[in-house]
Formats: structure tokens, sequence, C-alpha cells
């Protein structure tokens, strides 16, 4: 089976072969970013998943558990000069591929910053996004 | 001479060689169009056949959606050109916004993989239009994200634009409106197996008409969905009215 080609989104990521020509210059100042994309259905579409979730509850012994969905969870760094810069790309990222907005809706959640320059607390480097500068 | 028709294969598809010996059987010069060239190979029409593109990631059909190839269809269809999207190729069809709505996990959560009765509801398309009289069709399903899903506004946008193509239909052609219907696969609202575009040119359908072609499949009833689009991808050609998949980038051809 082949490898997925590169999902072509604005910033691009380099290619292994091919630097990206909109690639952040290494001197520009960068902090890595870590989020968390939280996709569920959107409210009033049919969750047969939560649906089966829910049907299973009584045969575990709980009750007053109701409107359960199902959803996706999505982690990710991105490096980028400042939050709001790094926030516009995963909303870009979010609503163009990690969700379809006419069946599902998302929440950015941010996890943590971590300047590029120190290689110290959380997040751990995320060597694919900022590989030409390692 | 016999008119091209493209199939785009991509990683993970597995009803191309369906697809493209269907279209040979309907007189067709099938041509295999590789997901990452935009180089559509001057095709009159394009199938997205059925299949695991990209192996379903994150929702079938959503990762295909920005390959170089689907870029090209884009613009091939904005210009007019006939594209068939079957089971998988009609997730991607959605998941592009080519064709209304979504295309959700079966009510049942299970995979079905089954003989279907669809009808269709417009015989004056370039899909349908060799089906000669309104009457159910058999041809199989096999998905596990077949629910078709818009909401209540668009349903009511689609029926009155004649937008909905086929029903899935009891043996007696009764429609299975209602998604908890036997006759209903997967639970679709008001019973939908496939749509159009408003312009026309650009239709889905979760059944797969690409094996149901000879009898010894079971049904032939298929063929006639695949032959009314090869005779409509010729008649336009020959009538020299559509922009063919030639040309060099997706952009330019959309440009046009």
């Amino acid at each position: 089976m082949n490898e997925p080609a590169p999902i072509r989104l604005a910033p691009k990521q380099a290619a292994p072969d091919k630097p990206a020509p909109d690639k952040p210059a290494p001197s520009r100042p960068a902090t890595e970013f870590r989020y968390a994309v939280n996709v569920t259905p959107k409210p009033g579409i049919l969750d047969p998943q939560g649906r089966a979730v829910e049907q299973s509850l009584p045969h575990l012994g709980l009750s007053g558990i109701s409107a359960v969905r199902v959803g996706r969870r999505i982690e990710l760094t991105v490096a980028a000069a400042a939050e709001a810069e790094a926030r516009a790309i995963v909303d870009q990222l979010a609503r163009e591929l990690l969700s379809n907005p006419l069946i599902e809706v998302y929440g950015i959640e941010l996890l943590g910053a971590t300047s590029s320059t120190t290689s110290a607390g959380y997040p751990s480097p995320a060597t694919d996004l900022e590989s030409g500068a390692r | 001479m016999s008119v091209r028709v493209g199939v785009v294969v991509f990683p993970g598809s597995n009803r191309d060689a369906d697809a493209l010996y269907a279209l040979e059987l309907a007189g067709a010069e099938p041509v295999r169009l590789w997901h990452e060239s935009a180089d559509l190979q001057g095709v009159a029409a394009i199938v997205l056949p059925g299949g695991f593109a990209y192996g379903d990631y994150l929702r079938a059909g959503a990762i295909a959606r920005f390959s170089p190839a689907m870029r090209a269809v884009s613009a091939f269809a904005a210009a007019g050109g006939l594209v068939l999207g079957i089971c998988n190729g009609f997730q991607v069809l959605a998941e592009a916004g080519l064709v209304p709505g979504a295309l959700l996990r079966n009510r049942s959560l299970r995979f079905v993989c089954r003989q279907v009765t669809i009808a269709p509801e417009r015989l004056d398309t370039p899909f349908t239009h060799l089906i000669g009289e309104r009457r159910p069709l058999r041809m199989p399903v096999a998905h596990g994200e077949g629910c078709y899903y818009a909401d209540e506004a668009t349903l009511d946008a689609l029926e009155r634009d004649g937008q909905v193509l086929f029903r899935y239909v009891h043996d007696d052609g009764r429609p299975a409106l209602d998604p908890d219907d036997p006759a209903n696969p997967n639970g679709s609202l008001r019973g939908i197996a496939g749509v159009m575009n408003a312009a026309g040119n650009v239709a889905g359908l979760m059944p797969h008409p690409e094996t149901a072609v000879e009898a010894l499949l079971g049904s032939d009833d298929g063929l006639l969905i695949i032959r009314s689009l090869v005779e409509s991808a010729a008649g336009r050609l020959a009538a020299g009215s559509v922009a063919t998949g030639h040309a060099g980038g997706p952009l330019e051809a959309g440009a046009r």
C-alpha cells in the first residue's frame, strides 16, 4: 500500500525532499504550541455509536447517564510566533479536514507551549515540524 | 471511436477494476487516473470508484478530497464535466462538497453487504436516461458509512430541485422512506441512495451499479447507469459542448 500523499493545507508542511517555500525562516522566533481538537457530532445528528454506548449502560448497572455522544480527539503541535497565529492554523485545519461542518462541531484546547530554543518541559519536541532547524 | 472515461485510483480503492470493466462493457475506453496526478488525460467523464481511499482515516473520503487528482476533478466538475461517485466515491464527492449532504455511520453500526433495490427519481439525467422507465433496479451495497444525511431544509430543497437521484425501494417499487425500513440498508434520511449537484453533472450513489453489469453477477441493472454515463459523455463530446479533462493543471481547467 502506498503512503498517502501529504495533505496540502496552508501553511505547507515540508516534504522530506523539497522544502516548502513558505516555511518560516529558521531565525524567526518560534514557540511550539500543543493543542487538542475535540470533534463531536453536531447536536441533533443521530450518533449510533453514542446510542450503542448508552444502551450498554444497564449491563454495567449504571443509571442516570444520558445524551452520550462519541467523537474524536486529535492532538497536535504547531510552531508559530504567537498563540493567535498558531490557533488560526489549527482552526483552519479543524474546519477543512479534521471535522465536517455539515455533521460535526469542534472545539480547540491549548494544552501547553514551549519555546523551540529550549528542550525542557512539555510538549516534547515536534521534530517533524522543524526538522530543518535541528 | 469510443469515448474515454477515467477512473480515479486512490490508495485503498478496491472497486476500480470493476468500474474499468463496466465502462468497457458499456462501450467506453476506460482510463486509469492515479490519485497523485492532476492530469486527467483528456477523459470526457470520470468515475470515483468504491473502496477505502486513504484507509477511510478520519472520515471516509476526507483525505482523498485533498489529493491532486481530486483537485483536478473539482475543476473538471466546475467546468461542467460528468462525474459519478460510487460508494466510497460518493463519500469523497460529499466530503469535497461536490454533491450535497454527508454519509454517516450506518444506523445499525454494521457493515452492510447485500443486494438492495433502488429506483431512479429522475430519468432525464446524464446518469439515468437509458433506464427508460421508472422501475426498481437490483444491485449490491457494501459499506459501513452510507447513511445519507442532510438537514431538513437541505432535504426539502433537494426534493424540490430534483436532486434526489435514487431512493431505496421495496421490490414492488414502494420507497423505503423511513430510516428504519428494512429495505433501507443504512438508515438514510428519506430513503436517499443517490443525489446530484444543482447543475446536474455530478452524481453520487452508495449502491454499486458497476458490479451489477451481467446476469452472471445476479443483475445487470447497473449497466443501465454506466451506459447512461458513457453515452452522455460521448454525446457531449460529439456536440463539442464540454470541457474534457485535458489541460495542464486543475486550476487552468477551472478557469476556462
